[in-house]
Parts: C-alpha cells; structure tokens; sequence
C-alpha cells in the first residue's frame, strides 16, 4: 500500500505527518522547534519538486510512506491521480491523505516567507513554530490513517478467510 | 493513448472518436460536420469544473490502444506531470502512455485556416490530421 501525504509545497505539513506516520516524531508528548526544523525534508523542497511523490520511508506494516506538493492544483491532481489508479486496477493501493487542513495560518505565513519571499531565517522557525501548534491535528489525522490501515488489512484477512472456507 | 485539452469545448472528445472510429477523419462540408455534432458524442461540449482532472476511458482501438480524454484545465504542466511521476508508482511502464496535447497541436498546425475557412471545416479535419499522425506511430 502506498500513503501519499500531500500539502501546497511539499515542504511542512505533509513532511512532518510522514514522520509522524513512520515513529521519527512521537504521536504523544512535547515536540520542540528545532526538532521539527531537523527534520531533512522540512522547508526543502521547490516549485520544481511540486507533482512529484517523493518516499521518506516504509512503516512497521511496510506502507510505502510518500509526501507530494500540488500547489493550487490539488483537486485536479487528485482526481487525475484516483482515476489513474481506478483504470489500472490498483485504486485499492493507494491512500490520498491531504495535510493542507489540518495547519493554520501560522504554518502558511511562515511558507510563504521561506519559500516564496525567500526569507529562509524567518520564515523556516515560525513555519516550524505553526507545526508545533498544529501538532494536536496533524497527530489526528495519521491516528485516523493508521486506523484506516489496520481496519483495511482486517478486511482483507477476513475477505481471504470467507474465500479459504468456500 | 491520452487525448488532453483545456476542457472547455469537444477538441479530445472528437480527436477519440475519430481514433476509435465513430467519426471520420475528415468533413468536406459544413452539413456534415453538423450532423456529425447532433450525434450526442460524450463530453460533446467539454466537461463541468468538477470533472477536470478525471481520466475518462473512451473506448478500445484497432491495435488493442486503450483510448483516454482528459480535461487538464488552464494549468495542465503539474496534472500531467503529477501523473507521469504516479505511473511508476502504480507499476505501470510510462513508456506505455502517450499524452496527446490537442490544443497545442492546433495552435500550431492550423489557426489561420480555421479562422479563414470555417465553411471548409478546417478545425475538424485537422482534429483528423493529428489522430492520422498519432495513429501511424503506434
């Protein structure tokens, strides 16, 4: 299976939700600062690496963990990207997590310093700083995709079963 | 074989239909290509807002070439893009698709005459000419 946690810029929101979904970052307890802004792929990527998944790791269940960058585009990506996989049987194996909801305003002003003005110094701790406040939901949302992964394998345990007794 | 375009009028959803054979690859006079466009083609008159981005699975041609529509809206380089880079990640070979600019192809090939001879019906026939060229290369 293959989680696609996507954001604007492929640079906070998602990054740091894939290292929540892989234990790099605890789901409970305080985060500081500069752990998040340690994290390699935070405020990293460009406009060039938008519409590219780019992998950060595979979890304990061996999920292929992935973030992308959609920019304004995101419906249309996401359509594209769902009626891809439909067409060539593989809808089943591929999960959209969209991480753009679950940050605030902080997050946005502090990317856009960094990535669009350029001003990295200022720009990367208070993008770091906006995480940190939405640390709670960003926490919620890969609970509920870990939820959704476990519930998943279930089914097709239980699927597999009925066809074994048949 | 994706046919892509803008989404806003019938240029993909001809370009398929002629590949897949329910229309001609050319018109030789406006009669004809208005019953041509009274045959409730699908996507006939582009697609809604929502369905910009959504591949649509026209049919199956000749060679076995599974034919697609897709409407890429104003900004198109990130959809495509998006797409070809997820390919691999769905196990499928890119070099297996092959995305067809509508737009692009009639901008270049055919502006003048479309505007100067629309009697002739030349937007139509050079819809026709570009399915020509991507059928010979398959």
């Amino acid at each position: 299976m293959k989680i696609i946690y996507h954001c604007y810029g492929r640079a906070h929101s998602s990054v740091v939700a894939a290292q929540l979904h892989l234990g790099k970052l605890p789901m409970v307890g305080p985060v500081t600062k500069e752990a998040i802004m340690a994290i390699p792929e935070f405020d990293l990527a460009e406009a060039a690496d938008w519409g590219e998944p780019y992998l950060v790791g595979r979890d304990t269940a061996d999920n292929e963990v992935y973030i992308l960058g959609l920019n304004s585009q995101a419906p249309i990506c996401i359509r594209a990207m769902l009626s891809l996989a439909g067409h060539v049987g593989q809808a089943d194996q591929i999960l959209l997590v969209n991480t753009l909801a679950a940050i605030r305003l902080k997050t946005r002003i502090g990317g856009f310093m960094s990535k669009k003005l350029r001003w990295h110094r200022i720009g990367k701790p208070l993008a770091a700083s906006g995480i940190i406040s939405s640390l709670p939901r960003l926490r919620q949302l890969v609970g509920t995709v870990q939820e959704e992964l476990i519930r998943k394998v279930q089914d097709e345990e239980e699927e597999d079963h009925c066809h074994y007794r048949r | 074989m994706i046919y892509h375009w803008e989404g806003k009028d019938a240029v993909a959803p001809i370009a398929a239909a002629i590949h897949l054979g329910y229309f001609p690859p050319s018109v030789k006079t406006g009669k004809e290509l208005a019953f041509l466009l009274r045959q409730q083609l699908p996507f006939r008159k582009g697609v809604g807002q929502r369905e910009v981005g959504t591949i649509l699975q026209l049919g199956q041609g000749r060679k076995g070439e599974t034919v697609f529509i897709l409407a890429v809206g104003r900004k198109p380089d990130l959809v495509l893009k998006t797409i070809k880079k997820m390919l691999p990640l769905l196990d499928e070979d890119p070099t297996n698709y092959l995305f067809i600019n509508c737009k692009a192809y009639l901008n270049r090939n055919n502006p003048m005459e479309v505007k100067a001879r629309p009697r002739l019906c030349g937007w139509y026939n050079a819809i026709g000419q570009l399915v020509d060229q991507v059928q010979r290369n398959l």
